[in-house]
């Protein structure tokens, strides 16, 4: 079992090993991070890919609303082209919910380890105001907060941050009160290690398997609370696309026109179940 | 007439990997059979495949046959006829085989279900069964929740479960196994009458070849899936003919004076090839004829082994003699405890003591072992001097420095280096993130060097490796691709680091294989002759500790009940408690652990006082003893003379508990 | 027993007070003070100041949160009210009483009027929800944790995972398309006043249907997780060696077991409804609190959306405190201490 020393087979070993250390292992994660993958590209390339700018109406359009040769999913009420609106409203989903995800996990998981390694009183008091903020039913908190402190980017970051933070701050505190019972724990207070150095090279590498896949969970959480905002007219200012006013803005004609609320429903359920799938093979895969 | 059971050539394969291989053995009716092997040795499989209850990926080859039936053959329908009614079956870690929010009676009564004994008497039925594995009250049993009795009970519960459908056979999967010694010694008494008892035939399965033994008529060992001998249980100690088998009595503390620990490893399922599997760690390996296919030799009616160069394997030589063991008596101590008292308010506001105004010297270079039931106080000690945990009151002495209040945060880098620590969950004692390179390199900067220069560190990591007996290679892989014993090993060198006077080890060798075991104490002992660390060695069981200890500490609630050399305390003990651990006959049925409180102790009386067979008088109940010197260094906690109590051992033999 | 009770109260009231306090804080940011938005965007700054000192806006946090706690217990009387303002409010149960809410200024009313028929209305949508929610949701966990690991196992709970990942509003548009836009079988909207195509219950089912589909997977996964992890668990073992067939181990042994973590997500769940009705309010123009909540948001209206966040609050504490009981009744080994 002696290592080769071969520079170039252990070069393309690395490689394989890197890759197949974040290419997950179950079908379903695959399934999803191709999804995902599929809007992050879609987002990125917006601007060369979508067949019209996403504000330009079409006059001539207006007689045909629906899906034709030259709108293929159509345009809405303004004549605006719905399959440009989607591809350029995954540019809104795919900035705020990196943000407002890396956001509450990088609190949360500061809460978390504070209170699970330290215990005590910190314990107590954070744990205290994070029953709090969770007794309130979670898109009430959304609706007061947003419509106090206003819509935007930044408040939206906030609400998501305030809102989820508690609850992976608890998922946090409950692998570090396990993780810190083990005797390399032990070993680095043993040797004299600072607090940060237990907390983030001993403690929380031992926790990624199950942060990573609630990180996806969130993610998608984040994607259906981003767009119920843009549903309820809580989102980002118009006229920038985004998928949950586009929804908000033509559901009253479903009855008549059942493809221009559809379609960008459709596009978020999609992205919402990759991040489901990718956290569920995430979870299994441990 | 037929025997009860008879498996012929059974092969298990799970998936690609063969966990049992051409195994043939039989139980006659009436009869107890014991299969021992270590970890990965399949021995659980054999249960499993008797009852019918196997992971899907896995398949059977060979016959069992039991009172006629072709087990392996037999429909779902038909095993399930079978299981309960006519093969019982006992699992380990009973907390968890009891349904936590079913009363026990239902739990019982459910056995009876699937049986023709009529519906009207199965409650006196179940009451009587209970009465008769040893319940005085089995009434109040039956009305309780699992979780409202205690582990041996649990235990008991369980055998009277599998006993009331009358079956004609028995399986028990490590029945012990998660119990405190002194309740294994218990349940073990019942399982050996079992037999006689109820004419039920036994197939008792565990690690622990002394149990067996005790219970068993005939014995089977396993290794790696193969049955490498098979013999009555008597000469299994007196003259086992297998190699491995004779190593592992080798292994075994008690057994022999000094433990030679088995080298190698058991050959991983994709390392097995068609020959003897103990080929790899043998010493009358004979390569070509031993790696060929060969069948098993029968020597007389009872004794079968599986090697092919029986003729040549030399009879079993026992090593006699004492462990050997260091008088320390002029070295200065390492670390001095004085009055070190700890206690937890516990609920209703009582003290829970863990540990009772303890007096103690570790001597430099002395291997001090500490045993005691669980609960006893001995990992809180560990911990104080540890630091994970402040004494009450009293003090520790390291270097001139009291540590009894002093916890690990607070403690700078001359006094950390003077204590470390060896964990006792081999898996769970290093950084699976890490490779044990970095692990040793980690604790080399903090307690060693200290600066940026690396270039020494490889050079220590290597020296450290090498110092526990561990290839230098071995640095750049990560805890999973080690084995248990290596893991430990990575642990100890860790804790040698900083050159630590003091090196605790709690329970560090209980989530081992026997064999395993032995080497990580042979390596103890010698660390300590090579680098002169004291060692304070703290163990359940005291055969085992006494195998590694120059001085023997016995804890029992937080106080040193006896103190003294290795081979006093073990050939000659005092204490009534020492002498109950050590004829195993303490039949320690306390209601629940958590009750435990010394309320002895408030009132001033003898901690053991509830469980001692020799108490003497309502002086035991109202005055605290005093320690008495019964030879030099020698001490016991006792009211009783020390020479009145050896004459009472050799009259009247250790009496049992009221 | 007591104890606990007492310790519980106590908990909860500490709770109550933070959490009001928190929302009053929060609601403090909202762009503009009450009194600019009764005097109207051309008020001069002196006509607010004015007014603010009347109604006691200038005063500092604290004492308004006081201030705002007194009224809402019936100790002060509501300054708004007061007839000298000439605002045109009065409230036909006098101006102190317990649990006066204030006056919505959207609607120029007492609070406690405005809400009434709206919060019916939410009660009935949220009950006939949870009638279906809680079935399926055990049927569906119960179905595929006791056939953990098989094709069904999988067929299931994928199935839920996608339902799940749907959201509420995208759900209403997908059952909107179907049932209304190509079928024609359902109303579109729901305003409960029955016409002479659409009856109410008509109205009540894509509603209901909504936010069964948003909850019935989360649930049923979770009871199924729970259902499998039971599975494995060695009293269960114990029950298959004692011969049982496999129908009764999993009624006796596996559901009371398995269902002690499911049960308080299950009524936790009630919490999250609450929330969820705002959505499904919204998509079918439903006339309840929900609804209510996001219009009062986007006008302003702090009275309304203290109290209708109040309410919920209290229904969080409420289930919270069933979920505990319900606990405790199922595990016997909790004791109350």
């Amino acid at each position: 079992m002696m290592h080769t020393r071969d520079p170039h087979k252990s070069a393309a070993a690395a490689n394989r090993r890197l890759w197949r250390h974040f290419w997950p292992k179950t079908v379903s994660a695959r399934f999803g991070i191709s999804l995902i993958l599929f809007w992050i590209a879609v987002a990125m390339l917006a601007p060369w890919i979508s067949p019209y700018p996403p504000n330009a109406q079409d006059m001539d359009a207006l007689s045909n609303l629906g899906p034709s040769a030259t709108h293929w999913l159509g345009t809405d009420l303004l004549g605006r082209d719905i399959l440009s609106r989607i591809l350029w409203g995954a540019r809104t989903t795919l900035i705020v919910v990196p943000i407002a995800t890396a956001s509450a996990f990088g609190a949360g998981t500061a809460i978390g380890l504070a209170s699970g390694y330290f215990g005590g009183i910190i314990d107590r008091a954070i744990s205290g105001l994070s029953d709090i903020i969770l007794s309130f039913p979670t898109l009430i908190l959304y609706i007061v907060l947003i419509t106090s402190i206003g819509p935007s980017l930044v408040n939206i970051v906030i609400a998501i941050t305030l809102a989820s933070a508690p609850s992976i701050g608890r998922i946090v505190r409950g692998l570090t009160l396990e993780l810190r019972t083990h005797g390399y724990v032990a070993a680095a207070e043993m040797r004299g290690e600072s607090v940060l150095f237990t907390l983030f090279l001993e403690i929380l590498p031992n926790a990624r398997g199950p942060l990573l896949a609630d990180l996806s969970m969130r993610a998608g959480l984040a994607v259906v609370t981003v767009g119920t905002l843009g549903f309820l007219g809580l989102g980002l200012p118009p006229p920038d696309p985004d998928w949950g006013s586009m929804v908000a803005e033509n559901v009253t004609m479903i009855p008549v026109y059942p493809y221009m609320a559809l379609f960008p429903g459709l596009a978020m359920c999609s992205l919402v179940i990759g991040f489901s799938m990718l956290a569920d093979g995430l979870e299994e895969d441990q | 007439m037929s025997p009860l059971l008879q498996i012929e050539n059974l092969s298990l394969v799970y998936g690609a990997d063969q966990v049992v291989r051409d195994l043939s053995f039989t139980i006659g009716r009436g009869e107890s059979f014991g299969l021992v092997g270590e970890s990965g040795s399949g021995k659980s499989s054999v249960a499993n495949v008797i009852i019918g209850d196997l992971p899907r990926i896995a398949s059977a080859r060979g016959s069992i046959s039991y009172d006629g039936i072709d087990l392996l053959g037999a429909s779902r329908e038909q095993l399930r006829a079978l299981r309960g009614r006519r093969i019982g079956f006992v699992q380990q870690d009973p907390g968890a085989s009891l349904n936590p929010t079913m009363r026990i009676g239902r739990q019982l009564l459910e056995a009876l279900e699937q049986s023709d004994a009529p519906v009207a008497g199965r409650k006196e039925r179940a009451a009587e069964m209970l009465s008769r594995v040893g319940f005085d009250n089995p009434g109040t049993i039956m009305a309780r929740y699992p979780h409202q009795i205690s582990g041996g009970q649990q235990q008991r519960v369980m055998i009277a479960m599998a006993l009331l459908p009358q079956p004609d056979l028995i399986l028990l999967d490590e029945p012990t196994s998660g119990l405190d010694v002194t309740v294994e010694a218990a349940v073990i008494k019942l399982i050996a009458e079992l037999r006689t008892q109820f004419g039920t035939s036994l197939l008792f399965i565990s690690h622990n070849l002394n149990l067996v033994a005790k219970a068993c008529d005939r014995v089977g060992v396993l290794y790696a899936g193969d049955l490498v001998e098979e013999a009555p249980a008597g000469s299994v100690f007196e003259n086992p003919r297998h190699p491995y088998t004779q190593g592992l009595v080798k292994c075994l503390p008690g057994q022999s004076a000094v433990l030679l620990p088995i080298r190698g490893h058991v050959p991983s399922p994709d390392e097995r090839g068609p020959g003897c599997l103990f080929a790899s760690r043998c010493e009358h390996h004979l390569a070509g004829l031993c790696d060929a296919p060969f069948d098993a030799v029968t020597l007389d009616r009872a004794h079968r082994v599986r090697c092919t160069r029986l003729a040549d394997i030399p009879p079993f030589a026992r090593q006699a003699g004492a462990p050997e063991a260091r008088s320390l008596d002029g070295a200065p101590p390492a670390i001095t405890i004085r009055q070190l008292r700890k206690s937890y308010p516990a609920s209703g506001g009582d003290l829970f003591v863990a540990n009772d105004d303890i007096d103690l010297d570790i001597r430099q270079g002395e291997i001090l072992g500490l045993v005691g039931e669980s609960g006893s106080g001995k990992s809180t000690l560990a911990k104080i001097i540890a630091g994970f945990d402040v004494a009450t009151s009293g003090t520790i002495m390291v270097g001139g420095t009291d540590i009894a209040k002093l916890p690990v945060r607070k403690r700078n880098r001359a006094l950390l280096r003077q204590v470390q620590m060896v964990f006792q969950n081999p898996d769970s004692t290093l950084n699976p993130t890490h490779t044990i390179g970095w692990a040793l390199g980690r604790a080399i900067r903090k307690l060693e060097v200290g600066s940026g220069d690396l270039s020494p560190l490889g050079t220590r990591v290597r020296e450290l490796l090498g110092l526990v007996a561990l290839l230098p290679a071995l640095g750049s892989r990560k805890p999973k691709a080690l084995s248990g014993g290596q893991r430990q090993r990575v642990a100890i060198a860790r804790a040698l680091a900083g050159q630590p006077r003091l090196l605790l080890a709690d329970e560090c060798v209980s989530a081992l294989d026997v064999s395993v075991q032995a080497a990580i104490i042979e390596l103890l002992q010698d660390i300590r002759t090579r680098t002169g660390t004291a060692i304070l060695f703290i163990g359940h069981d005291l055969p085992l500790v006494r195998q590694i200890s120059d001085r023997i500490v016995v804890l029992f609630r937080g106080k040193p009940m006896e103190v003294g050399s290795a081979s006093q305390v073990y050939s000659l003990p005092l204490h009534p408690y020492t002498e109950a651990l050590l004829s195993g006959q303490n039949d320690s049925e306390e209601p629940k652990k958590t009750t435990a409180v010394s309320s002895t102790q408030a009132v001033g009386g003898c901690p053991y006082v509830q469980r001692c067979g020799r108490v003497i008088g309502d002086i035991c109940r109202t005055h605290a003893p005093e320690y008495q010197q019964a030879a030099s260094g020698h001490q016991i906690y006792c009211h009783i003379r020390p020479e009145e109590l050896l004459r009472m051992q050799s009259q009247l033999g250790p009496k049992n508990v009221a | 027993m007591l104890a606990f009770a007492l310790r519980r109260l106590t908990q909860l009231l500490v709770t109550a007070i933070i959490s009001s306090f928190l929302l009053f804080v929060v609601t403090e940011f909202s762009p503009g003070t009450v009194s600019r938005q009764i005097l109207g965007p051309y008020a001069l700054p002196n006509q607010v100041a004015l007014l603010d000192q009347k109604l006691g806006l200038s005063q500092s946090l604290p004492q308004r949160y006081v201030n705002w706690l007194s009224v809402l217990v019936g100790l002060k009387a509501n300054p708004l009210g007061d007839p000298s303002l000439k605002l045109d409010l009065s409230d036909s149960r006098g101006d102190r009483y317990f649990g006066n809410f204030g006056y919505s200024l959207m609607f120029k009313q007492p609070v406690r009027d405005v809400l009434a028929g709206p919060l019916e209305n939410s009660a009935l949508l949220g009950a006939v929800a949870m009638a279906f929610i809680v079935p399926l949701s055990l049927l569906i966990g119960i179905l595929a944790g006791a056939n953990a690991g098989t094709q069904l196992d999988r067929l299931l709970s994928t199935g839920c995972l996608i339902v799940t990942s749907i959201p509420e509003y995208a759900a209403g548009v997908i059952l909107l398309t179907i049932f209304v836009s190509y079928l024609n079988w359902l109303p579109g909207t729901s305003p409960l006043l029955a016409t002479e195509q659409w009856s109410i219950a008509s109205q009540l089912v894509l509603p209901a249907a909504v936010l069964t589909l948003a909850t019935v997977g989360y649930v049923a996964r979770i009871v199924r997780a729970s259902m499998a992890d039971t599975m494995t668990k060695p009293y269960v073992r114990t029950a298959l060696l004692k011969g049982l067939t496999k129908r009764r181990i999993v009624t006796r042994h596996v559901i009371r077991n398995g269902m002690i973590p499911p049960m308080t997500v299950l009524l936790l769940q009630i919490n999250w409804l609450v929330g969820g009705v705002v959505v499904c309010e919204s998509i079918f123009a439903y006339p309840g609190v929900g609804r209510l909540l996001l219009q009062a948001g986007l006008f302003g209206d702090l009275a309304l959306v203290q109290t209708i966040t109040l309410l919920s609050l209290a229904i969080a504490a409420v289930t919270q405190l069933l979920a505990d009981i319900s606990y405790v009744a199922l595990n016997p080994r909790v004791r109350l201490t």
